[in-house]
């Protein structure tokens, strides 16, 4: 058979095919070879139908009723690979012969056929390209987030050994005034080291939550005041802190908390109140406290507290307000803060 | 052994810091409570738990050695029955871990001060005698 088809086939510019009356490859061009890369002499085109060979059936019992060519579209999958045959079939013999079919994919869909096919291998190849770009980003932030995860336990470490060196410092002196100075740089440690943990658990790179700052601190004067000292705490809405202030809310709240607790409970069991809301078109953090206050005695005046207090007032462009009623109430306004700072909730007004 | 039934109760360290050990060690003796030894590593805590048996540990959830403090404290639980209680930079990566345990006798976050940890050691030495009354 190849003998005698072999020259019609090669005359042939396009990809073409015989086959017999079950779709059975009797003979193919080396351009059909490369076209329909796996299939060879012998392979049934029906088997190789993605329709199941319906389609091609129809095509061959029609053809061998005419002599014209017809156009036909046969898909085929060879070895998971789709490819559309577009072109036209012909019957090759005739009268009692066993009758042979031409199939010829036609020039300009073979154009196009190539054209797509080129255009899948490169879309493939860019596929291809961008699982491993994809996969190099993923082990680049699966890194860095550890790179960071280290250099945030690093600081926080680091804080601790301060504060371990001050206690051990402390264990060692005779001199009580130097122990207590020692535990409030340890209190201020604690307080820089909550806003850091707030920084690096928000979500959000420029602000953290007022309130979830607030909490985190008072969390941890509850453990260095004890169960003698109850800590109450309210924040009625959201106000979010820019990054560059959380630092010195921090310390602010560290400073008239524990003002309250030294110069307000004296060392008594007692309550601490504190408070974060909005009134008109200011916030405002309250802690009371049941005692006299600082600013009273005259030592306090001028304290290194008090100056801290006001120093990051005007750092924050917060004032610091002192009430003497029945207690002590120490204030910090915040004027007309931004729309960012009050986040999509707000502080709800008092 | 019961905690104070022949004398202090006995305090086992897991921290790979020489300066936080320390720190842990003076506040739990101002607490009243012996310290029976410090380890940096799963191992030694092992050894000096063979050796005197504590009513508790320290763990240090980040341990040098690639051995998570909460793998030291399930070993030291099952084989030796010695509860944990634990010293982490991150709450979040506490919680989970300590459900899994049923001696878990709390935590504490980093950093802290050494009055800070002693009101907690009290705390702890209150659990232990309610426990073992």
């Amino acid at each position: 058979m190849t003998q005698a088809t072999q020259p019609y086939l090669q005359l042939i510019g396009a990809p073409a095919l015989i086959i017999d009356r079950a779709g059975n490859i009797l003979d193919l061009n080396r351009q059909a070879r490369t076209l329909l890369s796996g299939i060879d002499i012998g392979i049934s085109l029906k088997r190789l139908s993605v329709d199941g060979a319906a389609t091609l059936s129809t095509l061959l019992e029609h053809s061998e009723q005419t002599t014209a060519s017809l156009p036909f579209q046969l898909e085929l999958e060879i070895n998971g690979k789709s490819f559309l045959l577009n072109g036209t079939c012909k019957c090759l013999t005739r009268d009692g012969e066993e009758p042979l079919f031409g199939l010829v994919q036609e020039a300009h869909s073979l154009g196009h056929f190539v054209a797509l096919n080129n255009k899948i291998e490169l879309l493939n190849s860019e596929i291809a390209m961008r699982k491993d770009v994809q996969a190099k980003l993923e082990q680049a932030l699966t890194k860095n987030q550890f790179l960071l995860s280290e250099l945030q336990h690093r600081v926080l470490n680091n804080i601790q050994i301060q504060i371990s060196l001050l206690d051990q410092q402390a264990l060692h002196a005779d001199d009580e005034r130097f122990k207590e100075l020692a535990n409030k740089a340890n209190q201020r440690l604690c307080a820089l080291s909550q806003s850091l943990k707030v920084m690096y658990n928000d979500e959000g790179l420029s602000h953290v939550s007022a309130a979830q700052l607030f909490a985190d601190i008072l969390g941890h004067l509850r453990n260095t005041f004890g169960d003698k000292t109850e800590i109450e705490f309210q924040a009625s809405g959201e106000w979010l802190i820019p990054n560059d202030f959380v630092n010195a809310y921090a310390l602010l709240l560290n400073e008239l908390m524990t003002n309250a607790f030294m110069h307000g409970l004296q060392g008594k069991p007692g309550k601490i109140v504190v408070d974060l809301f909005q009134k008109d078109h200011d916030i405002i953090l309250e802690v009371s406290d049941p005692g006299p206050g600082f600013g009273r005695r005259d030592h306090d005046k001028g304290s290194f507290g008090l100056n801290i207090i006001y120093g990051l007032c005007s750092q924050v462009g917060a004032r610091f307000e002192i009430d003497y009623n029945d207690g002590c109430i120490c204030r910090l306004i915040v004027s007309n803060p931004s729309k960012v700072d009050l986040g999509k909730v707000g502080m709800n007004a008092a | 052994m019961r905690p104070n039934d022949f004398g202090k109760s006995k305090l086992l360290i897991v921290e790979d810091d020489f300066l936080i050990a320390h720190t842990i060690q003076m506040a739990a003796q101002k607490a009243g409570i012996e310290v029976i030894g410090k380890a940096t590593k799963m191992d030694e805590a092992l050894i000096l738990c063979r050796q005197i048996k504590p009513d508790f540990a320290t763990m240090d959830v980040k341990l040098k050695d690639d051995i998570s403090g909460f793998e030291v404290a399930r070993v030291l639980e099952e084989e030796y029955g010695v509860p944990s209680f634990f010293i982490s930079a991150f709450r979040n990566e506490l919680p989970p871990a300590c459900a899994e345990l049923e001696t878990c006798l709390g935590w504490i976050d980093k950093p802290f001060s050494a009055p800070q940890l002693k009101l907690r050691f009290e705390a702890i030495l209150t659990v232990l005698m309610q426990k073992s009354a």
